[in-house]
């Protein structure tokens, strides 16, 4: 069921108890229902934090959060910086998150990309991508992404 | 990030009814009814946009997939033959209630897939490391032969992640594991060794187990460890001049050829007027006799100690007995 996260100092007190619903029923990546029920949600975006581990994966796979882990916050910071960098560079192309596979010493970005624009420049920006971010990360960065037709090809739900 | 930001599409011109009575168009600067261009229009779909169809299509059921997926990538859904659907559809409103897909699926995509490793694809790896492969040796064919061809065990660990470095700490430790009849004892070499080793001794396995792990670098502590087993050993064949300052309650076991005990026995023997070594010899069973339960009483712990008991009782009234 759903847990009631305080947002205000004064939501449940011994004085006084806080009852409208935009502070007392919000929690974090849960949508509110439109009244026309047309809000598209990917699947992602349909299954909320709660469920990550149970109908939804992680978006970054990598070994620091095993035990005696190496590298835990700069992994963290590194991830970050991708989404952000991904995020700026292929502009609303992504139609999914990014998502960030370390295996060995490489990182490999995946994701799915719409075919807005022509392949000759997907193909750059893919090769523009591996080598700007293996040069900052220090590390070998491959792209596998798949490309999608259009964003209605993901769409899961309306809410 | 994602976000569904509605985009504007390409107005279509607005055309007005065409002219036909010559070059110039009518003016027209209010709109009637049916006149305007009605919604907006989609632009055409570019040339570009269009794909062939899926790879998968176009794949025996007989090829090789050794060759269609040689390492490890993330999931392609134009690629892998099979209709694999992931995502948890909760009612009718969802997906229009069918299954999610490989079509445009994350999900797939995040999981780790081991396309890569197929048996067809081990049987190729094997197969390429075979040559570099030896046969095991004949003479290791049971534990006691390896423990006589392989007499210590070295164990050295490494450690695997998903960083740009190699390095760990943990790394560094070497155990050397080995047992005790594998080296040349005397008893007093043996007792030294065991005391000097202390905790790092197993008595229930005859085993010393030596862990290094004080420097920073693995073949600094296997040398340390070397090191360490010759000091070990040489020391226990040592006896310092402090070592004859034993005493009886410093014996490993119980000798009774210098025990109290057979003084006193001697002692006894004596007072009874004949010559005692005669005597010893005469009643040498017994004292035989004697020796083993008090040996045994002293030696051996809690399981047996009745009947150890019972049995000095009846060797010690055996040998008193001569003298009645």
């Amino acid at each position: 069921m759903r847990c009631y996260l305080s947002t205000s100092s004064i939501l449940h007190s011994w004085f006084v108890k806080l009852t409208n619903v935009t502070q007392v029923n919000t929690e974090a990546g849960i949508p509110k229902h439109t009244r026309k029920r047309n809000y598209p949600l990917t699947y992602e975006q349909r299954q909320f934090p709660k469920l990550i581990g149970h109908t939804k994966t992680w978006n970054t796979f990598n070994t620091s959060n095993l035990r005696d882990g190496k590298r835990k916050a700069e992994i963290v910071r590194d991830d970050l910086f991708l989404r952000q960098f991904i995020y700026g560079t292929w502009h609303s192309l992504f139609a999914s998150e990014l998502i960030i596979k370390r295996r060995h010493n490489m990182i490999i970005l995946s994701g799915l990309v719409t075919r807005t624009i022509h392949p000759r420049r997907m193909y750059f920006l893919i090769g523009y991508t591996e080598e700007i971010l293996s040069a900052l990360l220090k590390t070998p960065v491959k792209m596998e992404i798949q490309t999608i037709d259009s964003k209605d090809d993901v769409i899961f739900t309306y809410w | 990030m994602l976000s569904f930001v509605r985009t504007f599409r390409q107005a279509q011109r607005s055309t007005g009814p065409k002219s036909q009575i010559g070059e110039f168009r009518v003016l027209q600067l209010t709109q009637s009814k049916g006149s305007g261009s009605g919604p907006m229009k989609k632009r055409g779909k570019l040339k570009f946009k269009e794909v062939p169809p899926p790879r998968y299509l176009r794949m025996s059921t007989d090829q090789d997939w050794t060759n269609v997926w040689p390492t490890a990538t993330t999931f392609k859904q134009s690629v892998v033959p099979l209709p694999i659907t992931q995502g948890y559809v909760s009612s009718d409103n969802e997906n229009k209630g069918l299954p999610v897909e490989k079509y445009a699926n994350a999900e797939l995509m995040k999981i780790p897939n081991f396309l890569h490793l197929t048996p067809n694809h081990i049987k190729k790896h094997c197969a390429a490391i075979k040559k570099y492969c030896t046969p095991w040796p004949e003479e290791l064919n049971s534990d006691e032969a390896c423990e006589y061809y392989l007499p210590i065990e070295i164990t050295t660990y490494d450690y695997l992640n998903s960083t740009p470095s190699i390095r760990d700490s943990r790394a560094r430790v070497v155990k050397f594991q080995f047992k005790l009849t594998q080296l040349e004892f005397d008893e007093h070499a043996r007792d030294k060794f065991v005391r000097l080793a202390g905790q790092k001794y197993n008595a229930d396995k005859d085993e010393l187990t030596l862990i290094a792990d004080k420097c920073p670098y693995r073949k600094q502590n296997y040398d340390y460890a070397q090191y360490l087993l010759t000091a070990l050993y040489f020391e226990s064949w040592k006896t310092e001049n402090w070592e004859k300052d034993r005493t009886k309650n410093d014996w490993q076991t119980y000798y009774w050829d210098k025990s109290p005990s057979r003084t006193r026995l001697l002692d006894i023997l004596k007072a009874s007027e004949k010559d005692p070594k005669s005597l010893l010899d005469d009643n040498k069973k017994l004292i035989e006799r004697y020796r083993t339960s008090i040996s045994r009483v002293q030696d051996e712990g809690v399981e047996n100690e009745l009947k150890n008991l019972t049995d000095y009782k009846n060797d010690v009234l055996m040998l008193y007995n001569l003298k009645l």
